[in-house]
């Protein structure tokens, strides 16, 4: 690739299984640099497919940091708030607190679930985007089940999409029972 | 000038035709195979419908982007050649393509005055600008004798297809009924709306008939090999055993009370029953019943019948019973082939036909679509000149098609030759239509059947 991409490109468009590896790559990057915060244009999609931090830039995004960042303290868990907001706009397509960020929460926000149909990263999503710092799990945390869940997610793909649900028929007869009826070979066309 | 971009439908497929284009700017474009996609592609696979990718502008606003959407290796998403993993900068020139489908989609960003509005534009083939066409006009003005003996020999062109497909529309098997009939009095001895077949296709003639397949109005007479299956199975289709229930009535009672097996079915102009035409019952239409054969199964203690419209000693006589008709009081564009225009088209093999169907995966608001195919085999016909076999052709035929017209060029003149019937498996494209001079036949009977 010649021009270097972003996730924030994803928004409103990943699926479960990005989804995850974003939130693998990401908070095992955010580990690595002992970063606090991050925003979907700094987590760079690397040529291999796997994802990382790129360094902050003039033109960071706002609307990623925590609320304790917003009001002026970093404690040790900002940086899961700040990549679970990241995330939910990678998946959503729009920022948390209906599009305000971290500076509109408060105590009785209500926490976001994203998508019924993605429970388990819903959940520790919205866990993520605590209030209060101490009740959010750890990166360490958040990066071990990302890793888990990545797996999960990945064997479940492996087997393939759904079948289609078979009615008795499509419009079109079949031919199968014209095969019972005569079980010997066409008589050819082409003569 | 609005900078947009164009995309360019490379090949056929059954939804599209090459050449045709979209264009748009500031709209997310869905592409796969869901009704919701605003390019829709077929599904021909055993997987549900998946959505293979999006194209939006990007984040700053500058250019677009193609993000896939699907994970799956069978959804997979390629840039010249190059499959992608999550997204791609599209740039001018870049042909998209999706695993399992034909179709190419380039995508060509332009600044001209032919987009000038907000939404997605869908530009059928050929859109040529001004100068072009007068001067193809020019040539074929100079061309004139040429060009007519040309159309003469030419199959049938796209004019004639879309005048055609005017009249194509869906029929839909909304309910069935089992009525027992004793005089005056009829009693609903059960019914179904659950797990019908899919829908057909029917067309209106010039001559005011309904015709369709007579399978897409009775689907119980679909040969299936689950109706050797013991008939307490609760996999088969209420509406099986309750055809299963009046056939082996018809065999072992001799009481005055008929049952009957009726459908109701809706005629729409559009797919999932949008501008329905008609309302009509399967009892309303003629059909030739004497080709059927009833087929007993079972045992002493456990007898039954089907009635089969399959079971001919030869393939090319089956399925000769499969059509219907009807009068209606409106006029269509399609005319129906004589007997004597039947034997110029159908006696020579390789002959260009098009088939018209109403694919059962079509979205609202598009027409019917047309494929285009040969007869494979000359029909023979009877002392009375009328054929005496189904007409064997090839062709793309898609779910939804039954009941559809075959349509074939004599001349300057364009005929509806057959009604599309079934499809042997055995033989791959290989399908089998029921000739139309089977509903003039029919006529002539002094007791046509309903």
């Amino acid at each position: 690739m010649d021009e270097k991409l972003y996730a924030i490109e994803l928004a409103g468009q990943c699926n479960e299984l990005t989804a995850w590896r974003i939130l693998k790559d990401a908070s095992a990057a955010m580990l690595d640099a002992n970063a606090s915060s991050v925003d979907p244009s700094r987590i760079e999609i690397k040529d291999d497919g796997s994802f990382a931090l790129a360094a902050p830039s003039d033109a960071e995004l706002k609307g990623f940091d925590a609320p304790e960042t917003c009001h002026g303290t970093t404690a040790a868990n900002s940086g899961v708030w700040s990549l679970a907001a990241s995330l939910f706009y990678i998946v959503m397509g729009c920022q948390v607190m209906n599009g305000k960020g971290g500076s509109a929460q408060h105590e009785s926000s209500r926490l976001p679930f994203m998508r019924s149909t993605w429970p388990k990263l819903s959940a520790l999503i919205q866990q993520c985007l605590d209030y209060h710092p101490e009740r959010r799990p750890s990166m360490q945390e958040v990066n071990t089940m990302a890793a888990e869940q990545f797996m999960t997610c990945s064997e479940t793909v492996k087997k393939g999409p759904k079948f289609q649900e078979k009615t008795l028929d499509q419009g079109r007869p079949d031919s199968d029972a014209i095969a019972a009826f005569w079980p010997e070979a066409m008589q050819s066309a082409n003569k | 000038m609005k900078t947009y971009y164009a995309l360019r439908f490379e090949c056929d497929d059954p939804l599209h035709k090459q050449g045709e284009q979209l264009f748009n700017a500031d709209n997310a474009l869905h592409i796969g195979q869901t009704p919701s996609c605003e390019v829709r592609l077929p599904n021909l696979s055993q997987y549900e419908d998946a959505v293979y990718a999006v194209i939006e502008r990007r984040s700053n606003g500058e250019g677009w982007k193609l993000i896939r959407t699907s994970p799956y290796v069978e959804h997979e998403v390629s840039v010249n050649g190059t499959p992608i993993d999550y997204l791609h900068l599209l740039h001018d020139g870049d042909r998209i393509s999706f695993a399992g489908q034909r179709q190419e989609l380039v995508f060509n960003i332009r600044q001209d005055d032919l987009y000038n509005t907000t939404g997605i534009v869908s530009v059928p083939k050929s859109n040529t600008s001004r100068p072009l066409v007068i001067w193809v006009a020019l040539l074929t003005l100079l061309l004139g004798c040429y060009g007519l003996y040309r159309l003469y020999e030419r199959p049938m062109t796209s004019n004639m297809i879309e005048k055609a497909k005017q009249s194509v529309f869906q029929i839909t098997v909304d309910s069935v009924k089992l009525l027992a009939i004793n005089g005056n009095d009829t009693v609903t001895l059960g019914k179904s709306h659950s797990n019908l077949p899919g829908a057909g296709t029917a067309f209106l003639t010039t001559d005011s008939l309904l015709v369709t397949a007579r399978h897409c109005i009775e689907p119980w007479l679909n040969v299936n090999d689950t109706i050797r299956m013991d008939t307490s199975s609760t996999t088969i289709p209420a509406y099986i055993k309750m055809a299963l229930q009046a056939v082996t009535h018809e065999m072992t009672n001799d009481s005055d009370t008929v049952w009957e097996m009726v459908s109701y079915c809706s005629v729409a102009r559009l797919s999932s029953g949008n501008e329905v035409l008609f309302n009509v019952k399967s009892t309303d239409f003629f059909m030739d019943k004497e080709r059927d054969q009833l087929v007993e199964y079972g045992d002493f203690s456990h007898q039954y019948f089907w009635r089969s419209i399959s079971a001919r000693p030869r393939r090319i006589d089956m399925m000769m019973g499969d059509i219907a008709f009807l009068h209606v009081n409106a006029k269509g564009t399609i005319t129906l082939a004589s007997e004597k225009e039947m034997q110029d088209i159908c006696s020579k093999p390789d002959h260009p036909i098009v088939i018209v169907g109403r694919p059962s995966t079509m979205v609202n608001n598009q027409k019917a679509v047309s494929a285009e195919a040969q007869i494979k085999q000359a029909l023979t016909f009877n002392e009375e000149g009328y054929p005496d076999t189904v007409i064997f052709h090839n062709g793309d035929i898609i779910p939804g098609f039954s009941g559809g017209p075959v349509l074939a060029k004599q001349g300057f003149k364009w005929r509806a030759v057959g009604v599309v019937s079934v499809t042997d498996k055995h033989g791959g494209k290989h399908h089998y239509s029921v000739p139309v001079t089977e509903i003039h036949r029919i006529n002539e009977q002094p007791n046509k059947n309903h």
